[in-house]
C-alpha cells in the first residue's frame, strides 16, 4: 500500500476515533442532565399531585378509605393541573382514578407501586419514553398515586445529537481525509523522488540525481542518495574505460603476436614439406630468426610491462648523476659520439635506479634510431626548483603533431616497418610511461616534423644519503632492442 | 592468366604468400601499402588480390570498397574477430582467411574463389592425366579413373607442387593429417606403389631415396 494512503488512513481512522468518543461523551453528558432535569420535574410534578389530592381529600372532608371520595379528589386535582397523567389506585390495584396513557397499563402500575416511594422507572411506551412514579396517599397509605412524566424530550434529543453527531464525523472525516491526502502528498514527494531516481538507476540510466533541498531525513536521505549516484557513475565509467583500454591492449597484442607467428609458421611449413633451391631456403631461414627474435622482444618486454603493472617500485634516495653514468655506460652500443651526455648537477632523487636507467636508455635509443648517422642525441639533467629535469634531446625526423598523443600507447608505432626492421615491439613508451608513473612523474613531448625532438620528465628532490650511496647501477641494462644482443650492451 | 596482387605491410608475410603463391603456380605482384596498392589497382587487371587489412594509408576495408565488385578480393589478417570477419564478408570478399595461417590452406581458398569467379585454373594436368580438384575426379586419356581418397590427395599434392620435391613425413602429414611414425612411412610408399600402378607410371613420380617423391615436370 503506498505511504500517502497508510499516512490518509492513519489520519482519518485516529479523526474518527478521536471525534466518535469525543462526540459520544459529550452527546451523553447532555443526555445525562437533561434525564436528571426530567427526574427533577417528575418528582416535583408527583408531589405536587400528591399535594393536591391530598388538599382535595382533606377538604371535602371525606373519607379517606371511600373510593368514590378519593376519585372525586383525583379529579379536583386533575382539574387543577390539566396537563398532568396520574392515576388512584386502591387496594388490589383497583384504578379508583386514571388520566394516564394507555400503556402505563394496569401492570405498569402495579410494578411501579411494587417498586415503592422514592423510587421511578421508565416506560418506553407506543407515545414515548415515560418515567413512572408512584407513592402512597400520606392520609390513605393503602391508596397509591402513580404519576407518568413524559420523558420523551431528553431522549429524542439525544437520539437528535447523535445523529447529528454522525454527521459532523462524516463530513469531519471526509474534510481530514482530502487535507491528509493533499498534505501527504507534499510530505511524500521527497521520498517519491527518492523511490523514481533509485528506479532508473536500477534500470541502468546513471545520470537520474533527486536535488531535493528538504531539512530533514527525507532530505539528508535524498543528498545520500545523490552523492552515492555520483560515486557509482563515476565507477562505471572507469570500469567501462578500463576494459575498453584493456580490450584494445588485447588485440593490439594478438595482432602483434599473430604476424610474427603466421610469418614462422608459413615458413617453416615451406621448409620441412619441399625441397626449395638455396635462395628461398636463406630467404626462409632468415625470416624465421628475424620473426623469432621480434616475439622474443614482445615476450619480454610484455613481461617487463606486467611486472611493473603488479608491485609498487622500492624508491631510494640515489644521485641523478650516478643514474645517468650507468645509463651513458650502456651506451657504448651505439656509434662513438652519437649520444653525449652533459655533466649532471649533483641532485639527490628518489627512483628505482635500475628502473630509471631503463627509462633513460629507452628515450636514448628511441632517439638514436630516429637520426641520422652523425645527428647528436643529447641527454641533459638541469637543476629545476625542488628538483631536477631530465632531458633528451634529438635532431631526426621528428613525429606528426597528430601522432604524438599515440605514441606512449601500447604496440602502436609511427612507422610500422621501420620500427619492425630495428627490432621494434610498440611498447618501449609505454613501459617507459610506466616507469615515470612509478616515480611519480609523467614523460614530457616536444616534437617538430624534420627537425627533432624533445622528450623531459621532472624528478623532485630528496634528501641526500649520509654514507653516499650511489645508488644501485644498472648494469644490466636489459633495455635495448634493435638486435643488440643484452649481452653485449654494457 | 593474370597476377595475383598482394597487400601486406609485413615483408616477411607478403614473401611468403608470394613463395607459396609461386608454387602453385601464379604470378603477384606485392605492394606493402594502401597507396601503392591503390596505383596497382589501377594499372592492369588482377586475377584475384590478397588484402591485409591493417595497413598504413587506406585501410583493407577502404580499399575493398575501392577495388568494387570486379576482381575478387580475399582478406588477410589478424583480426579475427566474428564482427571484422563478418563485416569483411559483408563487404562481398569472396573470403576472410585469419592469421596465422599455412601456405596449403592459402592456396586452397584462393583456388576456391578463383574457381568461384570464374577464373580458375581449373584443372591440374600431367602426363595425359586431368585431375579437376573442385570435383575430386581424375581422368587418364579421357578416361575416368577410380582412386581412393587418399591416393587422390596424395597425387593431388604431387601435381600441385609439380618438379619439387616433397618430404616424406610432410607429405604423409598433409594427406593423412597425422604426425607420422614408423609404420606410417611404409604406408606412403604402398599407396605411392598403387598411384603408380593405376596411373601407369613410372618414372613420372621419382623416389628420392631417404628424402621423398617428385612429380616431374618432363620426363
Amino acid at each position: 500500500m503506498k505511504l500517502r494512503m497508510k499516512i490518509t488512513l492513519c489520519t482519518l481512522a485516529l479523526t474518527g476515533a478521536v471525534m466518535a468518543a469525543l462526540g459520544y461523551s459529550l452527546t451523553q453528558s447532555n443526555f445525562d442532565a437533561a434525564l436528571a432535569q426530567t427526574r427533577e420535574q417528575a418528582v416535583a410534578s408527583h408531589r405536587r399531585q400528591l399535594a393536591l389530592v391530598s388538599i382535595e381529600c382533606l377538604s371535602d372532608g371525606a373519607d379517606a378509605a371511600d373510593p368514590s371520595a378519593l376519585a372525586e379528589a383525583a379529579r379536583a386535582a386533575q382539574r387543577a393541573a390539566p396537563g398532568d397523567a396520574f392515576a388512584l389506585v386502591g387496594g388490589g390495584y383497583a384504578t379508583l382514578y386514571s388520566s394516564l396513557p394507555q400503556d402505563v397499563d394496569v401492570a405498569a402500575r402495579a410494578g411501579a407501586i411494587q417498586d415503592g416511594a422514592n423510587t421511578y422507572r421508565f416506560l418506553d411506551g407506543r407515545d414515548g419514553m415515560a418515567l413512572v412514579m408512584a407513592s402512597p396517599l400520606p392520609a390513605s397509605q393503602d391508596t397509591w398515586l402513580v404519576s407518568a412524566f413524559d420523558a420523551s424530550p431528553a431522549f429524542i434529543q439525544r437520539e437528535a445529537q447523535l445523529r447529528r453527531l454522525w454527521q459532523y464525523a462524516a463530513a469531519g472525516m471526509a474534510l481530514a481525509a482530502a487535507g491528509s491526502w493533499a498534505l501527504s502528498a507534499l510530505l511524500t514527494r521527497g521520498i517519491r523522488r527518492l523511490s523514481a531516481a533509485s528506479a532508473r538507476i536500477a534500470g541502468g540510466d546513471l545520470s537520474g540525481r533527486i536535488r531535493l533541498r528538504q531539512d530533514d531525513e527525507v532530505g539528508a536521505a535524498a543528498q545520500s542518495f545523490d552523492r552515492m549516484a555520483d560515486a557509482v557513475e563515476k565507477n562505471v565509467h572507469a570500469l567501462e574505460a578500463s576494459v575498453r583500454a584493456r580490450d584494445d591492449f588485447v588485440a593490439a597484442f594478438s595482432h602483434e603476436l599473430k604476424t610474427p607467428m603466421t610469418a614462422m609458421l608459413g615458413y617453416a611449413d615451406l621448409l620441412r614439406s619441399r625441397e626449395v633451391d638455396g635462395e628461398t631456403r636463406r630467404r626462409a631461414a632468415d625470416y624465421i630468426y628475424h620473426e623469432s627474435r621480434r616475439l622474443e622482444v614482445l615476450s619480454r618486454r610484455m613481461l617487463e610491462l606486467m611486472e611493473l603493472g603488479e608491485k609498487p617500485a622500492e624508491l631510494v634516495p640515489v644521485r641523478i648523476a650516478a643514474v645517468l653514468a650507468a645509463a651513458r655506460r650502456a651506451c657504448r652500443v651505439f656509434p662513438e659520439g652519437a649520444v653525449h651526455f652533459v655533466p649532471a648537477p649533483d641532485v639527490w632523487v628518489r627512483a628505482e635506479p635500475s628502473l630509471l636507467c631503463d627509462l633513460v636508455l629507452n628515450l636514448v635509443e628511441n632517439a638514436v634510431h630516429a637520426s641520422d648517422a652523425g645527428s647528436e642525441v643529447r641527454v641533459e639533467a638541469k637543476r629545476r626548483p625542488g628538483g631536477v629535469c631530465v632531458t633528451v634531446t634529438d635532431h631526426g625526423r621528428g613525429i606528426p603533431p597528430e601522432e604524438l598523443r599515440r605514441i606512449i600507447e601500447p604496440f602502436y608505432m609511427v612507422d610500422k616497418s621501420r620500427a619492425r626492421r630495428a627490432g621494434g615491439s610498440g611498447l618501449g613508451l609505454a613501459l617507459c610511461t610506466r616507469i615515470a608513473e612509478l616515480h611519480g612523474t609523467q614523460l614530457e613531448f616536444e616534437s617538430r616534423v624534420g627537425k627533432g625532438t624533445r622528450v623531459s620528465f621532472a624528478l623532485p628532490e630528496c634528501a641526500a644519503l649520509e654514507n653516499g650511496g650511489d645508488g644501485g647501477p644498472c648494469e644490466d641494462a636489459p633495455g635495448i632492442e634493435g638486435g643488440v644482443r643484452r649481452e653485449a650492451a654494457i | 592468366m593474370d597476377p595475383i596482387l598482394i597487400v601486406d605491410d609485413e615483408e616477411a608475410i607478403a614473401q611468403l604468400i608470394a613463395i607459396t603463391l609461386e608454387n602453385a603456380g601464379y604470378t603477384y605482384v606485392t605492394a606493402g601499402d594502401g597507396a601503392a596498392a591503390a596505383d596497382l589497382i589501377e594499372r592492369r587487371r588482377w586475377a584475384l588480390i590478397l588484402l591485409d587489412i591493417m595497413l598504413p594509408g587506406y585501410d583493407g576495408y577502404t580499399l575493398k570498397d575501392y577495388i568494387g565488385d570486379e576482381t575478387p578480393v580475399i582478406f588477410l589478417t589478424a583480426k579475427t574477430a566474428v564482427a571484422d570477419r563478418v563485416r569483411g564478408l559483408n563487404m562481398g570478399a569472396q573470403d576472410y582467411i585469419c592469421k596465422p595461417f599455412e601456405p596449403p590452406e592459402l592456396v586452397a581458398r584462393v583456388e576456391a574463389a578463383l574457381r568461384r569467379t570464374g577464373r580458375g585454373k581449373s584443372v591440374l594436368t600431367a602426363f595425359g592425366v586431368t585431375v579437376d580438384p573442385e570435383n575430386r575426379t581424375v581422368t587418364k586419356d579421357g578416361e575416368p579413373l577410380s582412386l581412393t581418397p587418399r591416393e587422390y590427395d596424395l597425387l593431388e599434392a604431387l601435381m600441385r607442387s609439380r618438379g619439387a620435391t616433397l618430404y616424406r613425413d610432410a607429405l604423409y602429414e598433409r594427406v593423412w593429417g597425422e604426425a607420422d611414425d614408423e609404420t606410417s612411412t611404409r604406408t606412403l610408399d604402398i599407396h605411392i606403389q598403387r598411384l603408380r600402378k593405376k596411373l601407369g607410371w613410372k618414372k613420372e613420380i621419382r623416389t628420392i631415396y631417404k628424402i621423398g617423391y617428385r612429380l616431374e615436370k618432363r620426363l
